[in-house]
């Protein structure tokens, strides 16, 4: 391979293969599932992976033979597999497979990020195990190594701290007053909020506004199939109507007050209103909307207050 | 009503909480009084300061607790309640830090002493300078010196020992984001402590 690309983009590298192999027992991150990507379509790179599959293959069979030196040893006792039996001519193929497969020393020295993941248990088992080959063989790594380790070491040495005594108390005290004042504020929302807060809410109320726009609709829709009656006649009509209850209302109110001068204004008011349409109109209009501004009130007050914060004392 | 909740699991109590049973707030506060506080304790370095948020944490997380999803630890959860409080804290006003370990330009030890005993965060009581002298060690100096990032990163992992998913998920970031985290953080704390 003279170029590190193919038309299928880039090869993958040694560790792109590895992490392969490994996800393989594992979920698939990005960088897994592109490199299996570009992996279905370069016969290069299948062929390199067939390589690391029977690497890997000798790691797992390493457990049966037996260490012959000092090297084995040290391999397999950093290795922690149940050894038995290994036999040298075993134990070195994979290295120099190894060596054949990346092209540089067997003993190519781990970077930073490998030692620390392995000083801190975070390789997976089979980088773990190639990682920890290198590290037996090699003193520079094994210091490295150490350093990790210690660094490690004395942060999970570190006291953790207790907070002031009577924390827990101060907790659960401060907890209540805010649970209280949650539930506060909450019926107090419930008096006074008027929108619908839920899309339940919304379609009740919406219904609500259009059952006057409706029944009125239907009577315009009725009258228009009667001939007899002009639009004219009909609001002539509807008028005087408006106009004897109005009075009648405002008779019966006078009757019910006496002749205090509040009800003398307030007769007084009816009368104007009566005279002058314009206000007529405006103060139906006010009417109509109190009523369904109540309506609505009312509608808001009949579900379970939703505020209420739970705090059981037991 | 004592009942002994110290064999009780954490997803157990949350429920035991739910139905109102303050007995089980109050276990899972001793359970995580200290490691939440610790924590937050290392990222502010301010006693006083480090209580209050940590009651926010505990408060904020008890009033959702009906909200727990089981799926995850309740570690992780109040930690990533803990975590948003603090960084959003830190975020907003930018603690100074320098009195633990000496001033940055100070490059002697001796100069580093001295200068750590004169400048004092501002607003700083006498009582909370010998507070934070629990924080002056070598380690927690090189500790405090890493950017916020850096620094949950260690402290979950190594102090608190969560795994990177655990981390990735308190910290809402990748498990690549949190591996490469680490691994910055723990260069330059070796790189510190070599210095030192
Ligand atoms: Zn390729
Ligand atoms: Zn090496």
């Amino acid at each position: 391979m003279n170029s590190d690309r193919s038309s299928y983009g880039r090869h993958l590298d040694d560790d792109a293969i590895q992490g392969l192999l490994d996800a393989a027992e594992g979920r698939a991150d990005a960088e897994t599932r592109s490199a299996r990507r570009h992996l279905a379509d370069c016969p290069a790179c299948q062929g390199r992976v067939d390589a690391w599959r029977e690497v890997f293959g000798e790691l797992g069979r390493l457990r049966r033979f037996s260490p012959p030196g000092r090297f084995a040893e040290r391999v397999l006792s950093e290795i922690d597999l149940p050894g038995e039996a290994s036999s040298s001519s075993r134990a070195w193929s994979w290295v120099r497979l190894r060596r054949w497969l990346t092209g540089r020393a067997a003993d190519a020295h781990l970077s930073g990020r490998r030692l620390q993941a392995l000083a801190d248990g975070a390789l997976p088992r089979k980088r773990a195990i190639l990682a920890k080959a290198h590290v037996a063989t090699c003193g520079d790594c094994e210091t490295r190594l150490a350093g990790w380790r210690r660094l490690i070491a004395t942060l999970e040495a570190l006291p953790s701290f207790a907070p002031a005594a009577g924390f827990a108390e101060r907790v659960m005290a401060r907890w209540r007053e805010v649970a209280e004042e949650a539930t506060g504020r909450g019926q107090a929302a419930q008096r006074w909020r008027l929108l619908p807060r839920s899309p339940r809410g919304w379609v009740l109320a919406g219904t609500l506004t259009s059952m006057p726009v409706a029944a009125f609709a239907a009577v315009a829709a009725f009258l228009s199939t009667v001939p007899q009656l002009t639009t004219g006649g009909l609001v002539t009509y509807l008028w005087w109507q408006a106009r004897d209850a109005l009075s009648a209302f405002g008779s019966s109110l006078l009757a019910a007050v006496m002749q205090s001068g509040a009800a003398f204004r307030a007769y007084s008011l009816a009368e104007y209103l009566i005279a002058s349409p314009t206000t007529a109109v405006a103060a139906a209009a006010g009417f109509t909307t109190l009523m369904l501004s109540s309506i609505w009130v009312l509608h808001r007050n009949i579900g379970f207050p939703r505020f209420a914060l739970r705090h059981v004392y037991n | 009503m004592s009942l002994n909740y110290q064999s009780v699991e954490d997803a157990e109590l949350v429920t035991l909480a739910a139905e109102g049973r303050e007995s089980a707030y109050r276990e899972l506060l001793s359970r995580y009084e200290r490691p939440v506080f610790s924590l937050i304790y290392r990222m502010v370095r301010n006693r006083t300061l480090a209580e209050d948020l940590a009651q926010e944490a505990f408060i904020r997380t008890f009033n959702a607790i009906d909200t727990y999803n089981p799926q995850y630890k309740f570690s992780s959860w109040i930690f990533k309640i803990a975590n948003n409080l603090t960084i959003d804290h830190l975020r907003k006003r930018r603690v100074p830090t320098v009195s633990m370990h000496g001033a940055p330009d100070a490059v002697t030890a001796e100069a580093q002493a001295r200068t750590s005993l004169v400048v004092r965060s501002p607003g700083e009581s006498p009582e909370e300078y010998v507070q934070n002298r629990e924080l002056a060690g070598q380690i927690e100096a090189a500790i405090g010196e890493l950017r916020d990032e850096y620094r949950v990163v260690v402290l979950l992992r190594h102090i608190e020992g969560h795994t990177y998913d655990e981390i990735a998920r308190i910290m809402d970031i990748p498990l690549g984001t949190v591996k490469t985290y680490l691994h910055r953080a723990r260069a330059e704390l070796k790189l510190r402590l070599a210095e030192a």
